[in-house]
């Protein structure tokens, strides 16, 4: 019998160090199918991370769209494109230096400063937040008031729950919190098995997809209602861009060129959507491309032609929306965020 | 039934009460935290000798076997191996414990075990089979552990205690469960061990019959916290059982 | 029973308790009534296995690696610090009170502050499968080293043995049995269900996890149970191979 011990050592140590090989393979960072327009060899390119705050939606396509474009290797860069968990995290994560550059809202950026975080917006692509509060059509819920005594998903963490309880004040709707349920997984099979009414959701993305589901009988040929909150006095700044004050300090010229490269992402990918659909869906081939274009529809209409522009009225507004709710310790100025 | 008993090679060598005893021990007061609990004032076993100690369960036997071989316990006095006084971490070196259970490492056949014991001792393990062949074990020497039987058991974790060419063999109950052949063969060979090395060998034992019988002298533990040696008794003599029989009555009664 | 036939009997027991399972899927999908936004079919997450394979091999890949790296960290500092906590007293009374409170809170609920500092690469994922899988193995590496019997452990020790090879010749290669099933029942799948948890919350673009929650936003339930048919597979290979390696070594280990 040879010596079981030293089997059994020979095996983890040769076990610890195949483990550790395919360490290498990090670099598979890149999406499974290649850009378009991926033609100049990659060496020669600085490479920078953009962090999205979510996960690859229609909403970043002109993140994305940027990159099919050439816009970002026009700027010598090479580009990934990191798909995040929260605004406020990503906020988070850019404040602490792990990324230069993400995309947040307008909540997450005067949020994060009034927590002392460092953050500088270098341009709004959403002037008001495409936040909704959504169901089914089949509900009958066509007003504010209607929601009264409903059953309404919200996400704990996310940004939107700020919103719907900015939209509560200024609909001055009696909900109670018993009708508020907390959700962290998906919303749709709630809503189709009618274990919600309602849910706090962006335009363009679960409306979208609930008003393509076959499975949902339409009513009046809508399948959806949605009420949005932008509508009802919720005026904030939406999407936007940030950096850190240090990183603007130390390397502003570079975010402000890839900054500026989102924004012609955007701008370029609303005049001339379905190519900047195809594209997409080239990055992200088992999305469906009907739910792209409807999505990405949505979305321009959200810009509104605000490609990158901010002001400080815009923000004072943002700030002024988030202190009536009681969530700024300090008194947050427009220009603490902007450059 | 009495009648003078010998040992197969008959009594000690005469010149051995001439000779530097191999385990001497004096004044030594052995226990633990909660207190002494045996102690014997003076006790020499020579070369060539096996001694038996006898007494009651609780009588500090093991504590006794414990403190010779070495084991940190709250000692006092002295133990001389070969006339040199001896801390108990020589000790260590110089005597061999066995474990009642006669503990073999189970991942490892009866070959292994000596070589792990040779290995730990830190001596070489020239001739393992002759070690085996004393305790009648060679044809053990690949077998796994849990394959033995006890008797089995016993010879391969006597082979494995004297890997170290000890001066003094211990043995905790070791003729616990064994039929009697076997016993008579293992004391045989313990005879013989202590002979060929000149070593010292003591046993515990709770039965009088086996200390009678495998050993030259019997010395009984009696009393209480702490224990001591009542009596010694040699084997040889007639009528040894009887007294044996009698003091441990009395012990009983006490 | 030679061993062709024992390979065949463990195999077929596996099928057995598969197509027990699909069976049972099936029967509920169809005649509960299930609605396929809960409970697909399986014959719908099978199609979508095929049909995206190439995803799912990457995300596959992806998954195990960052599993398996973290795996070997923590069983590492797992094994390193059961030893420690096993030769030096004071170290095992001021440490395993740590060891208890770190096993006993959820860890994965650190993985949003980690991804601030770490960013959304792997990372966060492997940092999220090792610090599963470090806390069981430190305790059970303490564990199985010392709760050796006693009579091996005074055995060694009556040969002179020192605490270290007390620790290398005795306790050690008496604990194997326990560390090869804290590995793989314990271990590896804590450390495979921290890739997962990682790729869910932690962000980042691949894996396993990434496809759950990704398919989750846009209601796609087939590729959610692709991926959780995916990681049960890994899972039920994992357990054969350790229930096979222990079989291995229990003809070396038979008390």
């Amino acid at each position: 019998m040879v010596s079981m011990t030293r089997i059994l050592f020979s095996v983890t140590l040769i076990a610890i160090l195949l483990a550790c090989l395919p360490f290498g393979c990090e670099k598979k960072e890149a999406k499974p199918a290649p850009a378009p327009s991926a033609a100049k060899s990659l060496d020669s390119l600085k490479p920078v991370e953009i962090l999205i705050d979510w996960q690859a939606e229609p909403t970043y396509l002109g993140v994305y769209y940027a990159k099919s474009l050439g816009l970002y290797k026009d700027l010598g860069l090479d580009v990934t494109v990191v798909q995040g968990r929260g605004a406020n995290q990503a906020a988070a994560a850019v404040a602490a230096g792990t990324y230069k550059i993400a995309t947040a809202s307008g909540g997450a950026t005067v949020l994060g400063r009034n927590d002392g975080k460092e953050l500088v917006s270098l341009g709004v692509i959403y002037p008001h937040v495409s936040t909704v509060v959504y169901g089914l059509a089949k509900s009958g819920i066509k007003e504010p008031k209607d929601l009264v005594g409903k059953k309404i998903g919200i996400y704990p963490g996310s940004i939107t729950k700020n919103e719907f309880d900015a939209f509560v004040k200024f609909t001055n709707i009696a909900v109670k919190p018993d009708d508020i349920v907390s959700l962290s997984g998906a919303d749709i099979p709630l809503l189709k098995a009618g274990k919600l009414d309602a849910v706090l959701h962006y335009s363009e993305m679960s409306p979208v997809l609930v008003s393509l589901d076959n499975e949902v009988s339409p009513v009046d040929g809508k399948r959806v209602f949605e009420l949005h909150v932008a509508d009802y006095g919720v005026s904030c700044y939406g999407l936007n861009v940030i950096t850190s004050r240090a990183t603007y300090q130390a390397e502003g010229e570079l975010v402000k060129k890839i900054a500026a490269a989102i924004f012609e992402g955007y701008r370029r990918g609303c005049a001339d959507p379905e190519r900047a659909v195809a594209a997409f869906k080239v990055d992200f081939p088992q999305m469906d491309a009907e739910y792209i274009r409807q999505s990405w529809t949505k979305v321009c209409k959200t810009v509104d032609g605000n490609y990158g522009m901010q002001t400080k009225e815009g923000w004072q507004a943002t700030i002024d929306m988030y202190k009536s709710l009681g969530l700024l310790k300090a008194d947050v100025k427009p220009e603490e965020v902007m450059p | 039934m009495t009648q003078a008993r010998t040992t197969p090679f008959g009594s000690p060598p005469a010149d051995s009460v001439i000779a530097v005893p191999v385990l001497s021990i004096e004044d030594l007061v052995a226990g633990y935290s909660s207190g002494p609990v045996v102690r014997i004032d003076a006790t020499h076993v020579a070369g060539g000798e096996v001694l038996a100690l006898l007494g009651r369960s609780g009588s500090g036997k093991t504590t006794a076997l414990k403190v010779i071989a070495g084991v940190p316990l709250t000692s006092s006095g002295q133990v001389r191996i070969d006339g040199a006084a001896q801390s108990p971490a020589a000790r260590v070196r110089l005597v061999a414990r066995t474990i009642q259970s006669f503990p073999l490492l189970h991942w490892l056949p009866v070959s292994g075990n000596l070589e792990k014991a040779a290995r730990i001792r830190g001596v070489k393990l020239n001739d393992p089979d002759q070690i085996l062949r004393l305790f009648q074990a060679s044809h053990l020497v690949d077998r796994a552990p849990h394959t033995l039987s006890g008797g089995e058991r016993c010879r391969a974790s006597l082979s494995q205690a004297i890997v170290g060419s000890p001066r003094i063999l211990l043995l905790d109950e070791p003729f616990a469960g064994l039929d009697s052949w076997v016993k008579r063969e293992v004391a045989d060979s313990l005879f013989e061990f202590a002979r060929q090395s000149n070593a010292a060998v003591l046993f515990v034992t709770h039965d009088l019959h086996d200390a009678v019988e495998y050993s030259n002298r019997s010395a009984i533990l009696g009393g209480q916290s702490p224990s001591t040696i009542v009596a010694e008794v040699d084997s040889a003599d007639a009528g040894a059982i009887d007294r044996i029989r009698g003091l441990l009555a009395k012990e009983h009664a006490s | 029973m030679n061993r062709t036939s024992r390979v065949a009997r463990q195999i077929l027991r596996y099928s057995v308790s598969l197509a027990v399972l699909v069976t049972i899927w099936v029967a509920v999908s169809r005649l509960g009534n299930l609605p396929q936004f809960l409970l697909p079919q399986p014959s719908s997450v099978l199609q979508t296995l095929l049909t995206e394979r190439t995803i799912f091999m990457h995300a596959t890949a992806y998954t195990l690696q960052n599993a398996a790296l973290g795996a070997a960290i923590g069983i590492s500092l797992g094994l390193i610090v059961g030893v420690c906590s096993t030769l030096w007293r004071p170290f095992r009374w001021i440490g395993e009170p740590y060891l208890i409170i770190g096993q006993s809170f959820p860890r994965e609920s650190l993985l949003p502050l980690m991804v601030v500092w770490m960013g959304f690469g792997l990372a966060p994922k492997v940092v999220s499968a090792a610090l599963l899988c470090f806390f069981p193995m430190a305790i059970l590496t303490a564990s199985g080293l010392q709760d050796t019997r006693k009579d091996y452990v005074e055995l060694v020790r009556s040969w002179g043995a020192t605490p270290l090879q007390e620790l290398i010749h005795c306790r050690f290669p008496a604990a194997i049995p326990t560390l090869v099933s804290a590995l793989g029942k314990v271990c590896f799948p804590l450390a495979l269900i921290g890739a997962v948890l990682g790729e869910m919350t932690g962000g980042g673009n691949h894996g396993l996890g990434y496809i759950i929650v990704t398919s989750g936003a846009v209601s796609r339930v087939d590729r959610i149970f692709g991926a959780i048919v995916v990681l049960g597979l890994i899972g039920t290979i994992m357990l054969a191979a350790v229930t096979a390696i222990q079989t291995v070594l229990s003809r070396f280990n038979q008390e």
